[in-house]
């Protein structure tokens, strides 16, 4: 480790940098390629056909929207769909690379950042992005985004931090998502499915399934004139948001839509009646459209009946985990020609909906600079994009960056659930192996447990626990502008017994919806945002290994640099299934972050001085970052931690960190620097003693 | 002074059948919700006229397939897959109601 900290050949990061995008690639139900999908809309053409992939008698509909050569019959589950998966992101990050040129850009600082609602019963979503990165030549931070229909659009914000913080010169973002049988059942038996294909704001209501992948290569604008590579458009700002309101359905007020929009806004340095164009999330369910209609009408107020707003679900289908990548391509290569893309094969407009959904069959000439792509998943995650014409940045205030105090901790575990037991085992060797049993009702008083798996418990208990620990009760305004970032790369196992058990007894058409519902990497956040009223950003990451420290060096990194939220909770579970390893412990470890001009409910006594991303196998990388941005030197560092004692695989590094936290807070060092090199993406966090 | 009470008119033996039919298979969907949807109450403390759905035991749209296996498992009749059929059970006591017709047509 000492002589990684030697290494320091990072100059400080760009601070507000204004990202661009130099390259484009797409792979979806209107064929491969970025030209392919704009044909099919200006032919006004959608990607729609009978599924051949896999049998669809029992179900509401037979329609899908495939990739088209490969809506051909398939046999055993899972894997191959991660082939799929893989084979469509690597065909749009080609295009998108090829475009871009990138020849002569250190494979370490390009990174590589992917929405995927993809997940393996045996391996994370990781190695899906592992396979990806090493395929196209990345070497930079691997970070997947898992908040599941919202994921895409969630990665390029992902994207514009690890370019914003220095941690990469280009970034490769956007999703990939195949359709698989039982995501298909899921929806069906939920009764979300059009017989007929989705038609967006019109009747009759339902959603059309699709696959496919999306991906942007973002940098800085500076780089890109120095490189001398046109851009293709600005990506002025991003947002994230929690309904924390129920697992499928979103908030029907659409306030979880509006903050998502604000936030964008806001971070773009925009004001509504700045943007030209609205690509609305429009799945053509009854209860999103309605939702985004309200969320989006409460926004733009006045502007709204002269605003286009249009979804491409109406072309693409229901693209999941790459929808807001694919639509996000979709609105940049209209704003290039300057027209607005249309939403297809609307008839009868419902009750509500946008005044002008470009309700036409191609796209339609438009003369504007700004436009929004806004994304909605299940568990309440919400994501939005601000992006333009590349030659007309908003003008925005350079913005400080705002120190961050590390306020509670708290944890579950093999240990118990107080953090007495917590500091007394942590001390010592803790005890390996499952979650000592806990009452959660008698922490979070409003959790009802019917349909918590052992993972959302967990989350909610460590969560919970941080903001005891910090003295804190949210409520009223205050929870809007409470986030939550987490570490997690494996589905509840409890819940994929449930699930497994459904479609074993009692068939695909008749499984589970609850397990279902929870069947999504993101859905133990949602529970978390529900039960505790966190409504500000919410995030679900993985890198395998070490991504509960991943989620809180980009929760701390986003406090500081932006402007949407002033605390954040963030931290990692683990839950062992039937066949856990030996040695290996479940639970949850959670650290409740807050901007230093909030006032605390306890005088703050830590802050995070510094946070650094690296590749796999680049924690020096990391770790100089983690110095420069902290201003320390290495000599200054009084503790190091890396591999605790802990052997968890998501949660162990920050277990670490409320570890060398804990230390801290005795006043027995005033720095540490805890650090994670196992997973897709190094972190190193640094923590400060405020005395 | 006392006054003596009219009679109860006595309850024939079909209609006192009927009733403990009812009250066999109330029972019985009472333990299904708690069973197999996980509803946290006693079987005895659900009302019968409690709203399955929003404010009353708190179903919604993710427990709708479930409420149709617990049917169909349980008490050996078919229920469409028709969302606006599941919708319309509104209450305990109209999924009795429901139970007992689709058993008296089979």
């Amino acid at each position: 480790l000492n002589a990684a900290i030697g290494n320091r050949e990072l100059s400080g990061p760009p601070e507000r940098i204004r990202a661009v995008v130099t390259g484009m690639g797409a792979v979806s139900s209107l064929g491969s390629g970025v030209e392919a999908l704009w044909a099919g809309l200006e032919q006004g053409r959608t990607g729609f056909a009978r599924i051949e992939r896999f049998p669809t008698a029992d179900f509401a509909t037979e329609i899908g929207a495939l990739v088209p050569g490969n809506n051909r019959p398939q046999e055993a589950p899972t894997r191959p769909f991660g082939k799929l998966c893989a084979a469509y992101a690597l065909s749009a990050g080609r295009e998108a690379l090829t475009q871009a040129r990138l020849a002569g850009v250190a494979p370490e600082r390009i990174a590589l950042v992917l929405g995927t609602n993809i997940v393996f019963d045996a391996e994370g979503p990781q190695e899906l992005g592992r396979a990806v990165a090493a395929e196209l030549g990345v070497r930079g931070p691997c970070v997947m985004v898992a908040t599941a229909c919202a994921a895409s659009t969630g990665a390029i914000g992902v994207g514009l931090e690890l370019l914003a913080s220095g941690a990469a010169d280009v970034v490769l973002a956007g999703g990939t998502d195949a359709l698989t049988p039982e995501v298909f059942a899921g929806f069906s038996a939920l009764g979300l499915l059009s017989a007929s294909g989705c038609a967006p704001f019109s009747e009759p209501p339902g959603t059309t399934l699709g696959e496919g992948a999306g991906v942007v290569v973002l940098e800085s604008s500076e780089q890109a004139r120095w490189r001398g590579i046109e851009p293709l458009a600005g990506l002025w700002g991003y947002g994230l948001s929690s309904d924390a309101f129920h697992e499928t359905t979103p908030d029907p007020s659409g306030s979880g839509v509006g903050r998502v929009v604000r936030a964008a806004l806001h971070d773009a340095g925009l004001a509504p009646a700045d943007i030209g164009y609205v690509n609305a999330h429009g799945t053509g369910t009854e209860a999103n459209d309605g939702a985004e209609t309200r969320g989006l009408k409460a926004v733009f107020g006045a502007t709204w009946n002269a605003l286009p707003v249009s979804s491409s679900k109406s072309f693409l289908g229901h693209a999941q985990g790459a929808a807001g990548a694919l639509e996000l391509i979709v609105s940049l290569a209209a704003l290039r020609r300057q027209r607005v893309p249309p939403t297809l094969g609307f008839t009868l407009p419902r009750r509500e909906g946008p005044a002008d959904p470009v309700a036409q069959d191609t796209p339609r000439p438009h003369r504007y600079r700004h436009a929004l792509s806004t994304n909605a998943a299940f568990a309440g995650a919400n994501a939005a994009v601000v992006f333009g014409l590349p030659d007309c940045p908003p003008p925005r205030a350079a913005r400080g960056r705002a120190p961050v105090h590390l306020l509670g901790c708290g944890a579950v575990g093999p240990h118990g659930s107080t953090l007495e037991e917590l500091e007394l085992a942590l001390a010592g060797s803790p005890r390996s192996g499952r979650a000592a049993p806990f009452e959660l009702d008698r922490l979070v008083s409003t959790a009802d447990p019917r349909r918590l798996d052992p993972s959302a418990t967990f989350l909610t208990a460590a969560a919970a626990l941080a903001l005891k620990d910090a003295g804190l009760r949210l409520q009223g305004e205050l929870r809007d502008r409470a986030g939550l970032f987490v570490g997690n790369s494996r589905i509840s196992a409890a819940t994929t017994t449930e699930f497994r058990a459904s479609i074993r007894e009692r068939g695909l058409a008749r499984l589970s919806t609850a397990a279902f519902a929870r069947r999504v990497l993101c859905a133990p956040a949602g529970s978390c945002s529900r039960l505790l009223g966190l409504k500000g950003p919410t995030n679900t990451l993985s890198s395998g290994a070490g991504s509960g420290l991943l989620a809180i060096a980009l929760a701390a990194r986003s406090l500081s640099a932006r402007d949407d939220a002033d605390l954040m909770v963030a931290g990692g579970f683990d839950e062992l299934g039937p066949a856990a390893e030996a040695g290996t412990s479940e639970g949850a470890a959670c650290v409740l972050l807050g901007r230093s001009d909030v006032p605390a409910g306890k005088a703050a006594t830590l802050e995070v001085a510094g946070v650094g991303f690296g590749g796999e196998g680049g924690l020096p990388l990391a770790i100089a970052a983690a110095l420069e941005s902290a201003g320390l030197a290495r000599e200054e560092i009084d503790l190091v931690h890396g591999e605790g004692p802990v052997n968890a695989e998501s949660s162990g590094a920050a277990w670490e960190l409320i570890r060398a936290a804990l230390v801290l807070r005795r006043r027995r060092a005033r720095t540490a620097l805890v650090v994670s090199s196992g997973g897709t993406t190094s972190v190193a966090v640094l923590l400060r003693g405020l005395w | 002074v006392t006054t003596a009470l009219p009679e109860a008119p006595p309850i024939d033996e079909p209609l006192k059948s009927e009733l403990a039919a009812r009250q066999a298979v109330l029972d019985e969907v009472r333990a299904m919700l708690v069973r197999q949807l996980n509803i946290r109450r006693e079987p005895h403390d659900i009302d019968p006229d409690t709203p399955l759905f929003g404010s009353g035991l708190g179903l919604d749209s993710v427990d709708a397939v479930e409420l149709v296996v617990g049917m169909e498992t349980g008490f050996q009749v078919k229920v469409s897959d028709n969302r606006a059929v599941v919708g319309s059970m509104r209450t305990v006591n109209v999924v009795v109601d429901f139970i007992l017709r689709a058993q008296a047509q089979r």
